[in-house]
């Protein structure tokens, strides 16, 4: 029983992620079936003030380790430091975000830590044999259920999987420091960049028409941009590779590494709905997907599924919108 | 520029088709690949092999690996990325088509790896079969050397002793700077556009052996973790399927839209 469940907060400067705030449900569901208490953790510098928030926010103790090494994300210290913490404090679950830190250091730590490491969990199963953990393969077309055998497991949470939970009570405050000495890298350190938004803003789009990597040709996109222009208030959008493959601006990426949005409808054409990219648009109000294999992950995100090839069914669909407004 | 006899690692995955159809088989708590199923390099992996024959061309001296675990038919990336330029292949051959754990897979290619000096070791950010995001920063974890995912830039120093690198991160920004070599990067597509074999080369690798090492990893008892059961995702939504023909289906489409207001 004295195993607890650690979360890493994650923040940037500061500021908490709201991912921070899933892993508090990730954890208390975790607690029901283990009855562990719950614990928190903060790395960064000067980070006394957030782990206070953190910890009255979600009434759970925070260790915080403030150095200024730590200022920004580093693989190296994080691992040396969260290794060396967690070796101390046995911890039956660690839970990160799956986010470009988490994904980074986790697989590492838990090899280091001989834990068991789940990475992108979507759900959990508890069953009479304990904790199961859900994550998504083959492109979202199948749900894997894995099993921990060790006595730690580190889980990355899937952004968007678990509403984020409020504070049970009002709770004080309850933050204590960690000291431990914190080398320099000797991997060498990298330095944030960031990169001032530009282009559009998909947020403003009542209608979005995303085209995925099934439209096959830039040509294509012609026809796409035609069936958002059917729409008032409307935009198109991309799935990664028609990013990638600089048919579109950066501005119009839809998912974790691009915009998250929300539009009253969003058409998907020809994307397989990967979970990298449903994390972005799972927020819709309507969602109609157009793809030519009808056991795409994306119809499971959907509320209209159109099995068809979207080069022939576009262009059948605008024809017969064009004539309704005569 | 100097002679600087780079030696690579690159892993490389061979993986399903987006379209081929995956149904689970309930005997082995796994899945099969349907019918006609294609499988091709893991495109993550394609933008990895590109990025190291990107460096042979700046240092000539450079040596590029590839190596897969898999089946037999994974040879077939191999064979693929050695058309795109690299010089060597290895194959660690699973006896199973079944589940390999991350850990299994990464200890595999660890040690296989382990004596053979490499500076540079490029994976994928991410395998789009088992999308774990592990192998990378596994393999990196067990040789001991910097780690960098997701990294949308590379460029080797002229003195081939650190390598400039841009990772992706959250919002658009990255994060960069000079990471000391021996390190290894997962990569995230974007960073370049990977070649198409060339056919001469293709011919040049049919001719050369690909070492194999046998190896069992589907009982592999030592990983921290199993994999249970497989089963359908959960819907989120209604997910309601138009039936007919494609007029039939436009039309019931532009009615639903028309009830909901999108088309006035
Ligand atoms: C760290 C990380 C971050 C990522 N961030 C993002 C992100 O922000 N956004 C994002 O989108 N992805 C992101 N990805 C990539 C993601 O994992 C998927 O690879 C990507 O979303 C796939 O895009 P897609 O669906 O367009 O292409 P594919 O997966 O190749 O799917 C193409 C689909 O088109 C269908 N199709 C083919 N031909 C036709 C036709 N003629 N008519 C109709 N349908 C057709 C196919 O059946 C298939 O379902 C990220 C990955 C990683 C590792
Ligand atoms: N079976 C494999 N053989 C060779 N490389 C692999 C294998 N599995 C994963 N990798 C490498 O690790 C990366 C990440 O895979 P994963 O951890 O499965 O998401 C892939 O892009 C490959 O570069």
């Amino acid at each position: 029983m004295n195993h607890p469940i650690v979360i890493i907060v994650e923040h940037a400067c500061g500021e908490i992620r709201p991912a921070a705030y899933e892993l508090v449900t990730l954890a208390r569901t975790i607690r029901e079936t283990t009855g562990s208490e719950i614990k928190a953790v903060v790395l960064g510098d000067n980070i006394q003030d957030a782990a206070e928030r953190f910890s009255a926010a979600c009434a759970v103790p925070v260790t915080a380790v403030s150095d200024i090494r730590l200022r920004g994300y580093n693989a190296e210290l994080y691992t040396m430091v969260l290794k060396t913490l967690l070796t101390g404090v046995q911890p039956a679950y660690v839970c990160v975000s799956h986010s470009s830190q988490g994904a980074d250091f986790v697989p590492g730590l838990a090899l280091h830590l001989s834990a068991a490491c789940i990475s992108g969990v979507e759900g959990v199963h508890a069953g009479e044999e304990g904790l199961r953990f859900y994550r998504s393969i083959y492109g979202g077309k199948i749900r894997a259920e894995i099993k921990p055998v060790a006595a730690t497991t580190v889980l990355t949470l899937q952004p968007g999987s678990f509403k984020p939970d409020a504070a049970e009570e009002e709770a004080e405050a309850c933050v204590q420091p960690f000291d431990i000495t914190v080398p320099d890298p000797s991997f060498g350190s990298l330095v944030l960049e960031t990169v001032p938004s530009e282009g559009i803003d998909l947020s403003e789009a009542k209608v979005l028409v995303a085209a995925g990597r099934g439209i096959g040709e830039e040509e294509n996109l012609d026809v796409v941009q035609q069936l958002a222009a059917q729409f008032p208030q409307s935009a198109t959008c991309g799935s990664r590779p028609i990013i990638d493959a600089g048919w579109m601006p950066y501005s119009r990426q839809v998912g974790i590494t691009g915009a998250t949005v929300a539009p009253s409808l969003y058409i998907a054409c020809g994307i397989s709905g990967a979970s990298q990219h449903v994390s972005g648009m799972r927020s819709a109000g309507f969602v109609v997907s157009i793809n030519s294999d009808p056991g795409a992950a994306i119809f499971n995100a959907s509320d209209i599924c159109i099995v068809e090839n979207l080069s022939v069914f576009i262009p059948v669909l605008i024809e017969q919108i064009r004539n309704f407004h005569g | 520029m100097q002679n600087a006899g780079m030696k690579i690692l690159v892993c490389v995955k061979q993986v399903p088709e987006a379209e081929a159809q995956i149904s689970i088989d309930a005997s082995t708590k796994w899945i099969s690949v349907g019918g006609a199923a294609e499988y091709r390099m893991n495109r993550f992996d394609e933008c990895a092999v590109e990025a190291a024959v990107l460096i042979k061309e700046a240092f000539p001296d450079t040596v590029i690996d590839v190596i897969t675990v898999g089946p037999e038919r994974a040879e077939a990336v191999v064979r693929r990325s050695m058309g795109m330029g690299a010089d060597n292949g290895a194959h660690i051959l699973t006896e199973t088509d079944g589940y390999v754990d991350a850990f299994a897979t990464a200890g595999a290619i660890a040690a296989h790896a382990r004596n053979k000096q490499y500076d540079l070791i490029l994976t994928g950010a991410m395998s789009e079969d088992l999308m774990q995001a592990q192998v990378g920063p596994l393999l990196a974890a067990h040789l001991e050397v910097a780690c960098i995912s997701s990294t949308i830039h590379a460029e080797l120093a002229a003195d081939a002793k650190k390598i400039y690198v841009e990772r992706e991160v959250e919002g658009g920004s990255r994060e960069a700077g000079n990471i000391n070599l021996p390190a290894l990067l997962t990569i995230q597509t974007g960073i370049n556009t990977p070649r198409y074999p060339a056919l001469s080369k293709l011919l040049r690798a049919n001719n050369k052996d690909i070492a194999v090492v046998e190896a069992d990893l589907s009982e592999d008892a030592s990983t921290p973790q199993r994999l249970v059961d497989v089963s359908l995702p959960e819907k989120t939504r209604d997910a309601v399927f138009l039936e007919g023909s494609t007029a039939d289906k436009a039309e019931q489409l532009l009615n639903i839209l028309k009830e909901r207001s999108f088309i006035i």
